[in-house]
């Protein structure tokens, strides 16, 4: 049990408590050398410095508890919010020094980066929001963690911490980039969104397809009356070709890229496009690679979009060649509309 | 509180610290350099205006360092010898370097560790009150700043930028600190200094006292013995003592009746004198093996002392303030002499001195054994005694020969002009022939009696003015006019030894006062007193006071103002204090912690049995004193009052538990609840999800309100059966 708690609340001696070690023993070792009870006065002195500092320190983790934690939208290189709520559940004194440490690990690396949150304390019988601001470098999928509560409280000799590894996974979107690093072919595909109709007068699913509810599925798809009918959840899925709009498709084979820098940049073009035509309301679908296709008409499929750019990866089959067939354009990395590099044709 | 002002406060905790530490070093007289002196102004002024720290821009760095570094070893290289003063001014000049840029946080801990070093060095070289003092007041201080650092720590900030310090107003300050005073933190804060203080001084009983072996050097600076407690004085030396109302020494006694009301506290014999001046004669001492007047040995390692004492013995402790002198006053007679500290002590059987190596700069502890105090002079105790008297055939007629002579007839010798030496005859003639003088002792009555009829005592001798063909002492006897204790004891001498009786003086304290109603005798330096020895052959040195008995008187009315009794009444109680210290901490060896530990088993075994005792009804005790009746009132009483403790506890515990439930918490028990409901939504399922409703209803569970709490029995029971 005791290794059990210790496992939980390591307890390590910081470079001070190191010090006043030292000093310790070498004024231990100098005072019964000497039988100088002045210095035997400023052992028992540094000794009582180090129990009380262990003894208040012990005390400061008593009755703390915390609730899961939340966070903001994550963008590459845009500042975010992980949120911790912190519970001091002692009747007389108020815990002080906390501080929180979130680690994120992105999907690709092996070593977390440490987001320690600013020295808070939380009143007896209170609790505190804590905010730790993160920027993404690139996007991807993190395993964010609430780590650990550290303290070093009260004189900064002994640094204790207690365990929560309380684990998430998110979504970090690819970066937004200004309008004028777009290439030139993407504007003109651009332009050519402003002949299309407008996304708030395109009924959603006018033609489409019903299937089983599965995990992750809005809940604005849910066809009601056959759920109702089949007492069963279904789900409406746009049919590819016969909606209204511009339809394209980004090619992400991997012999198009020669690093992962060029994947990212590609992302955050496609990123940025999206989001500049979603905003000015402009209708159209895209898929990513042999993707669902998704047509842009609410948040939710904005949300989706983002979200699988976030995570895509190169590809190794190539495009299939029905998009062709259902009116989709082939966007690939320079922005270049083709038709003709379809190597794969499939049914 | 803004980050500005806990930058502030970071600083001037530190810098407050600092400043204790070279106050207490300065106060102690250890600064041994102006660059000392330099620092602490310099430190006041930064508290005062602290932009004054940033007067070197941080660019210079490098420059500073490369001047301290090369001075530092140049000082070492040079003194290396005594390193503790290079050790010394190292760390002043590193706090030189500390102090004249802005600090980090972590370089305002070392600020502090170099204060905390300086104290200890105060502690350690002076032995002093005020190291407990400094320890005292920079504990808060040094603790409040360690706990700015891991609590309150400025989040944007520049904090070496000048225009951080430019921006500082006190008021401003000051106004935010006592803004931010939340009596809650303040309590925790107290309640942990307190702790420490106690912590502290039960670690310090508890720690076990042995000495390793001594392998260390003693911390010992040479300090300066007074003018007049030194192997060479001139007249007037000793009188300018008088002037210095600081304590000089104290004794613990453990019977206050073992000292007589004016105890004579003898430390230096001068045997030679010429020309007003007086000097210690170390050369004849070896010379001859009379009887001792005492016996006296000193111990390196503290060891068992039997504790067999015959009436009126009991043993002493002395504690010598620094830069007295290095010869040790004692009042009497003693078996055992035990020093505290590792000293060279040398024991004088012809004089009856003991002297250590050198006068000690720091406090000098020691204990005798069996003391007895010396009876009070009584210059006719040997009336009875007939014998002729006359050492003058003894005597070479060429006075550069006295050194060969053998002791004590060596301390018959006159260096005096022929002028001077005919007056004395003269005088001896008239004195001897005003009575019969059969004994030395009589002879030694004449002359005091002389003495009084025609001086009276007073500091401020009407005889300053030195004649260079006359002696001084001749001259003040010649004069008839008033003179302090050195002229009557020279003038005895002079007679004395011109009439054939040895004689020589001795200096040390008379008198001295009992701090309050302690045990403690406390000497100061006005008790600083001179009087002489005379030889007599069949009881030897005798000891007599030439000074007329109303030195005391006049003294008193000397210093008899207001002020001076006022100060005497702080100063009385400052000395019980400092008494107290070096008692308890000081003297706190491997034999005061046994009696200490011994004396608290005692102590409560007592009251045990007492209490045991009481309750029972006090079945022991005398029972035509106390009735059945009373015995039953008083158990009735005892459980009533043991009733109503528990009750008021019980009462306090309940409140604060019910002040504790009145916010979101009900019971240990809802608790439970929620940490089982937490522990259950933190648990791993191998990549299957809880059901969204238990997941809800365990969320419920853990954060909501209770009245909205689904049966959380119910809500287990599904996720085992889930499981």
């Amino acid at each position: 049990m005791i290794r059990k708690w210790l496992k939980k609340v390591p307890t390590i001696l910081t470079k001070s408590g190191w010090m006043l070690v030292l000093m310790t023993f070498l004024t231990g070792t100098a005072a019964y050398q000497s039988s100088n009870n002045v210095l035997l006065l400023a052992l028992s002195f540094f000794m009582s410095a180090v129990i009380i500092n262990g003894l208040v320190s012990w005390q400061n983790f008593i009755k703390l508890a915390w609730k899961p934690f939340d966070h903001s939208k994550f963008r590459a290189k845009e500042e975010g919010s992980l949120r911790a709520t912190i519970i001091n559940n002692k009747k007389m004194v108020q815990a002080l020094g906390l501080q929180v440490v979130f680690s994120v690990k992105h999907k690709g690396h092996t070593e977390p980066d440490h987001l320690p949150s600013d020295i808070f304390g939380v009143p007896r019988l209170g609790e505190k929001l804590i905010t730790v601001e993160w920027t993404p470098a690139r996007r991807g999928l993190y395993e964010i963690q609430l780590e650990r509560i550290d303290s070093l409280y009260p004189f900064g000799f002994i640094g204790k911490s207690y365990f929560i590894r309380e684990k998430k996974k998110v979504v970090v979107w690819p970066e937004l980039l200004n309008q004028s690093q777009l290439p030139e072919a993407s504007r003109s595909l651009g332009d050519q969104l402003h002949q299309t109709q407008d996304r708030r007068f395109i009924s959603s699913f006018d033609q489409h397809d019903l299937r089983e509810y599965r995990p992750g599925d809005s809940i604005r798809h849910i066809h009601w009356k056959k759920t109702a009918q089949q007492r069963n959840p279904v789900v409406r899925q746009p049919i590819p070709g016969q909606q209204p709009g511009m339809k394209i498709v980004f090619d992400f084979q991997s012999a198009h890229f020669s690093n992962l820098t060029e994947l990212d940049r590609f992302c955050s073009e496609i990123a940025t496009w999206v989001n500049h035509h979603f905003t000015r309301d402009r209708g159209f679908m895209i898929a990513l690679h042999n993707g669902e296709p998704i047509q842009l008409l609410t948040e939710s499929d904005f949300e989706t979009v983002m979200d699988q750019l976030a995570v895509i990866e190169t590809q190794f089959d190539a495009l299939a060649a029905n998009w062709i067939d259902h009116g989709f354009r082939v966007v690939k990395p320079d922005w270049n509309l083709s038709t003709a590099t379809l190597l794969n044709p499939t049914t | 509180m803004r980050d500005e002002d806990k930058l502030y406060l970071r600083y001037y905790l530190s810098q407050i610290c600092l400043f204790i530490g070279l106050l207490g070093l300065k106060w102690e007289g250890l600064m041994f350099t102006t660059l000392g002196d330099i620092l602490l102004i310099f430190v006041a002024l930064t508290l005062v205006y602290p932009p004054l720290a940033g007067i070197i821009p941080r660019k210079h760095f490098p420059i500073f360092t490369t001047i301290m570094i090369s001075v530092v070893i140049l000082d070492f290289a040079i003194n290396w010898r005594n390193l503790l003063e290079p050790l010394l001014r190292m760390v002043f000049w590193v706090i030189g370097y500390r102090t004249v840029f802005y600090r980090t946080s972590r370089e305002s801990q070392q600020v502090i560790l170099l204060a905390l070093f300086l104290i200890m060095f105060t502690g350690v070289v002076s032995i002093s009150i005020s190291y407990a003092l400094e320890l005292l007041i920079f504990t808060p201080l040094a603790m409040l700043h360690l706990f700015t650092v891991t609590v309150l720590k400025p989040k944007n900030i520049q904090i070496l930028s000048n225009s951080v310090w430019k921006r500082f107003r006190s008021f401003q300050f000051i106004k935010s600190c006592l803004g931010n005073l939340d009596w809650r933190t303040s309590g925790l804060f107290l309640t942990l200094y307190v702790s420490l203080v106690v912590i502290t001084a039960v670690t310090f009983m508890a720690l076990p006292r042995m000495q390793v072996r001594n392998i260390f050097p003693s911390l010992q600076f040479p300090g300066t013995a007074k003018s007049g407690f030194s192997e060479n004085f001139e007249l007037g030396d000793v009188n300018s003592i008088i002037l210095d109302d600081s304590v000089a020494f104290r004794v613990n006694v453990e019977n206050r009746n073992a000292l007589p009301a004016i105890p004579y506290w003898r430390m230096l014999v001068m045997d030679h004198y010429e020309d007003g001046a007086f000097t210690h004669l170390n050369r004849y001492a070896n010379r001859i093996n009379n009887p001792t007047l005492f016996t006296a040995w000193h111990h390196m390692m503290p060891i068992s002392i039997p504790r067999v004492t015959r009436e009126n013995e009991s043993d002493w402790t002395y504690y010598m303030e620094g830069s007295v002198s290095r010869y040790l006053p004692v009042a009497g007679n003693f078996r055992t002499l035990e020093l505290n500290a590792l000293h060279s002590l040398t024991v004088d059987n012809v004089l009856g001195t003991l002297k250590i190596r050198t006068t000690p700069s720091k406090l000098l502890t020691y204990k005798t054994y069996r003391s007895i105090a010396a009876p009070p002079f009584n210059n006719r105790a040997f009336d009875a005694v007939i014998r002729e008297l006359d050492f003058q055939h003894l005597l070479p007629e060429d006075s550069s020969k006295i050194d060969q002579l053998n002791y004590p007839q060596s301390t018959l010798s006159l260096v005096l002009s022929e002028e001077d030496l005919n007056y004395l005859n003269e005088l001896v003639g008239e004195i001897k022939s005003q009575q019969t003088l059969s004994s030395p002792a009589a002879f030694s009555e004449a002359i005091l009696r002389y003495l009084s009829d025609h001086h009276d005592y007073s500091l401020n001798t009407g005889n300053s003015s030195r004649s260079s063909s006359r002696d001084p002492v001749v001259s003040w006897l010649r004069s008839k006019s008033d003179g302090h204790c050195e002229y009557f004891a020279a003038g005895y001498l002079l007679l004395a030894r011109a009439g054939g009786l040895p004689c020589r003086v001795v200096t040390g304290f008379a008198g001295g006062d009992w701090s309050g109603g302690s045990t403690t005798f406390t000497v100061r330096n006005r008790h600083a007193h001179a009087w002489c020895e005379y030889f007599h052959p069949e009881f030897g040195w005798q000891a007599i006071d030439p000074t007329p008995p109303d030195r005391l008187s006049w003294l008193e009315e000397e210093f008899a103002d207001a002020d001076f009794a006022l100060q005497s009444r702080w100063l009385g109680f400052f000395d019980n204090i400092k008494v107290l210290y070096y008692q308890s901490v000081i003297n706190f060896d491997a034999d005061s912690q046994f009696d200490f530990f011994r004396d608290a088993g005692t102590q409560s075994s007592t009251l045990f049995r007492k209490l045991q005792k009481w309750f029972s009804g006090g079945e022991e005790e005398d029972n035509s004193t106390i009735t059945t009746g009373k015995n039953n009132q008083k158990v009735m009483l005892g459980v009533i009052v043991i009733l109503g403790i528990a009750g008021l506890i019980l009462a306090i515990w309940s409140t604060m538990r019910y002040i504790g439930n009145s916010t979101n918490r009900k019971s240990a028990k809802t608790q439970r609840v929620r940490n089982r409901a937490r522990k259950l939504l933190r648990q791993p399922r191998k990549g299957v999800a809880l059901p969204k409703n238990l997941n809800d209803a365990l969320l419920k569970i853990s954060y909501d309100r209770q009245s909205r709490w689904p049966e959380p029995n119910q809500v287990f029971k599904e996720i085992s059966n889930f499981k």
